[in-house]
This record gives C-alpha cells, structure tokens and sequence, in this order.
C-alpha cells in the first residue's frame, strides 16, 4: 500500500544501491529541476519536462535498478 | 646508487585541497607534483621507502555530476604520475567526497593494478557501494580524526604494496570486503561449528564466520492508473526552510522534517539549512527544488489531479540510515493522512 515516488536527484549511485524504484537524472546537485544556464522562460520548459517524465514514471512500474533521463 | 623510492599518489577534494568550500565544489582536477592539504601527513608518515609524488584535486560536485568521465580522466593522470600506491581521502562522513574517493580508489585499483586505499566513516553512503574494490579504513564521523587514521592507511598501504599480511577487517578496522582468504586455524571447522551451536543453545554470545548481507527491500509502490486523478505532494531533502527553523533541522545529520504550507515558506523568510550543497540556485529560484510553478500549469490544464499545498522538507547532508527510515516513514504516514497518492522527492 505504498505511495510511488520518483526522486529526482543528479547524484543517482546512492538512490540506486538502496534500490529506490524510480529515480529520475536530474540537472545538477544545485538544482535538481532546471537550468540556471537559460533564460527564465526555457528554464521553466525544461523544468515542464522533468515532471511530465516524473509523473509518466509514477504511471509505470517501479524498477530498482535503472535511472532514467529526461 | 639511490634507492629508488615507491611513488604515493593522493586524492583530495576542493576543500582540504584549499581551493574552497561549497562554492568551490564544481572545480575541475587540478594536480600538484607536491603534497598539498593531507597528503603533507602522508607524506610524513610514509618511510624512506615510498614518498608522495603528487596531489590530485577535484571539486566534489564536478566528479559526482559526471562520474564516468571524471573517472576516466582521474585515472589518466595517476598514470601519468606512475603511482604505485593511490590514497584517496579520508572522506569521513561525506557522501560526495566518499562518491568520488570510492570510484577513483576502485577504478584506480581495476584499472592501474596498484594498491589503494581510502577510509570512510561507516555509515557513508559510498561505502557500500565500494567496500568491496578498495581497503575502505572506518574512521571516526568527524574530520578531526585526521591524524589518527592517515598512519593507519599509510601502515595497510604499505604493507599491501609489499605483499605483507593483512587481516581480517575486524581486526584491521577496514570495512569489511567480502573477500574469503584461507587461514590455518587451531582448531578444525566442524569443531568451531559445535563450539558456536552448543553457544546458541545455550543462549551465550557468539561470533559468526560468515554474516548473511542484509537486505532491505522495499516493493516498488503500484503505478498510479491516472495522474489526472491523482494527489501529488512534493517531498525534498535540500533544507529550505523557515528562517525560524520551527522544527530544528540540523544543517548536518538531521533528525527532524517540516511540513510548511508552500505559499508561507515563500513569502516569509526562508533559507536553505542544508550545509552540504550551495544553496545559491534554489533561493534564487526555488521552484528548482519545489517544481511547483510547472505542477500547478499541469493542474490546470487537467493533467494532474491534486497538488498538495504542503511540502515536506527535511535535511540530507549526512543523515543517518536510521533517522532518514524514520523521517521516511514519518513523512509517509502525513501523506497518507492528507490523502496524497504520489509523490516526487527532489534530492541535492
């Protein structure tokens, strides 16, 4: 009766060896969801993009021991 | 005609490389053909026989955000130093410091055939992750234990570059490396097997040979069928919080989590608690850590059910397995009271 989670993190090793079911690459360790680099309105496409993959991974099957990308 | 001496290579990061703290973490390698930072205490208490020929620095966030290639090119510069023996660290309780003393001491090791060795407090997450490829020496949680615990990797050092006995983790204080040697005992096996039955019979203390791994395995949750449907709360470990710090975080091994109303956290003073990163990026931003801005846009447009007005905000610089289980779990039992049916976490 778990809930699913995807945790979104850069530094993906330690979330994988613990066997965290959905784990998606994020940008950096500063900035899990974004692009400091871009001008604000394509910072928050690319922030649009990690969630769409974010919640299209909670609607699929949890697997520990992949990472997925953007 | 000198004797020619083995040349000791060290590992360090941007901080005890002296370059400078967080704000210095995506420095790229920078070498010294001298010791710098540790590798001076190394140097000092290798013997005439080995010296430090050079000091490889590298900012935490440049290596754990591109291992592989910082992986290949840190290999590529110990060779070109021709070590014969690789000191990475110590890196004490620090994840992205154990990350990248754990991979250079693996690769190098793989890679070159050279001894190395590294040292971790126990509960670093890269310990289990590299126990097994390197000489992982435990140290104490804080980096004042500096220099009790360089002769200690300098004397198993050594004494791996020279092929000379080295014994079991319990008795060396390394992390233990699943590695099974053949020893002559006293004693047959079926004897120290009675011996450790007849103890468990008679509910008296024993030590295992062999311990079982221990696992902890969570079920991935079941997928959510439609998100449109759906409650999302969002979840980080990146210590933004009240300027009041209402419920104590601590911005290192943290016991304690937050649950703020969003719109409040923002308005009112806030700061990022959590010393193991730069917070600079999400205080000037913090839809970067909360991606509520992109959340609320898909809420409208009807494919997201929910967003929880609450984040749940705690601290992960350096917590420990026990306390973050118990956040988790805490955390998990608010999310189901406010019907929450997913969550994302975001992680620095």
């Amino acid at each position: 009766m778990g809930i699913p989670v995807v945790q979104i993190c850069a530094v993906y090793d330690i979330a994988r060896s613990i066997g965290v079911s959905r784990i998606l690459r994020g940008f950096a360790i500063t900035c899990p969801v974004g692009n400091p680099n871009l001008a604000a309105e394509d910072e928050k496409n690319s922030r649009r993009r990690y969630i769409e993959k974010a919640l299209e991974m909670l609607q699929s099957i949890g697997k520990s021991d992949e990472v997925e990308d953007v | 005609m000198g004797n020619k001496k083995w040349r000791a290579v060290c590992f360090i990061n941007q901080f005890f490389g002296q370059i400078g703290g967080e704000d210095k973490a995506s420095v790229g390698f920078s070498v010294s053909d001298k010791p710098v930072g540790p590798a001076i205490l190394f140097n000092s208490k290798l013997n005439g026989e080995c010296e430090v020929v050079g000091t490889i620095i590298c900012g935490d966030n440049y290596f754990a955000e591109n291992i592989e290639s910082a992986v290949e090119e840190g290999v590529r510069l110990v060779r070109d130093m021709e070590a014969d023996i690789f000191f990475a660290g110590p890196a004490f309780n620090a994840g992205r410091y154990g990350i990248s003393c754990g991979n250079m001491a693996s690769a190098v090791g793989k890679q070159l055939g050279i001894p190395t060795v590294t040292a971790m407090y126990p509960e670093n997450p890269a310990v289990e992750l590299f126990r097994k490829d390197t000489y992982i020496m435990k140290t104490k949680i804080l980096s004042s234990d500096m220099r009790n615990i360089v002769p200690k990797m300098v004397d198993i050092g050594l004494r791996f570059l020279k092929n000379e006995h080295i014994g079991s983790a319990a008795d060396e204080g390394y992390i233990k490396r699943d590695i099974i040697k053949n020893e002559y005992l006293d004693r047959t096996a079926a004897e120290r097997a009675i011996d450790m039955v007849m103890k468990k019979i008679k509910g008296q203390p024993f030590v295992s040979e062999v311990l079982p791994p221990e696992f902890d395995t969570v079920e991935p949750a079941p997928a959510i069928r439609d998100m449109a449907k759906a409650k999302l709360a969002l979840v980080t470990d990146g210590g933004l919080i009240p300027e009041s710090n209402p419920d104590k975080l601590k911005p290192n091994g943290s016991t304690n989590w937050g649950e703020y109303n969003f719109e409040e956290l923002l308005e009112n003073k806030h700061f990022v608690i959590h010393s193991g990163y730069d917070g600079t990026s999400v205080l000037e931003n913090p839809y970067r850590l909360f991606p509520k801005d992109v959340l609320v846009d898909l809420v409208n447009e009807g494919k997201l059910g929910e967003l929880n007005d609450n984040v749940f905000v705690t601290c992960g610089n350096c917590a420990s397995i026990d306390s973050a289980k118990g956040e988790g779990q805490a955390i998990a039992k608010r999310l189901l009271e406010s019907k929450v049916d997913a969550a994302i976490l975001t992680s620095t």
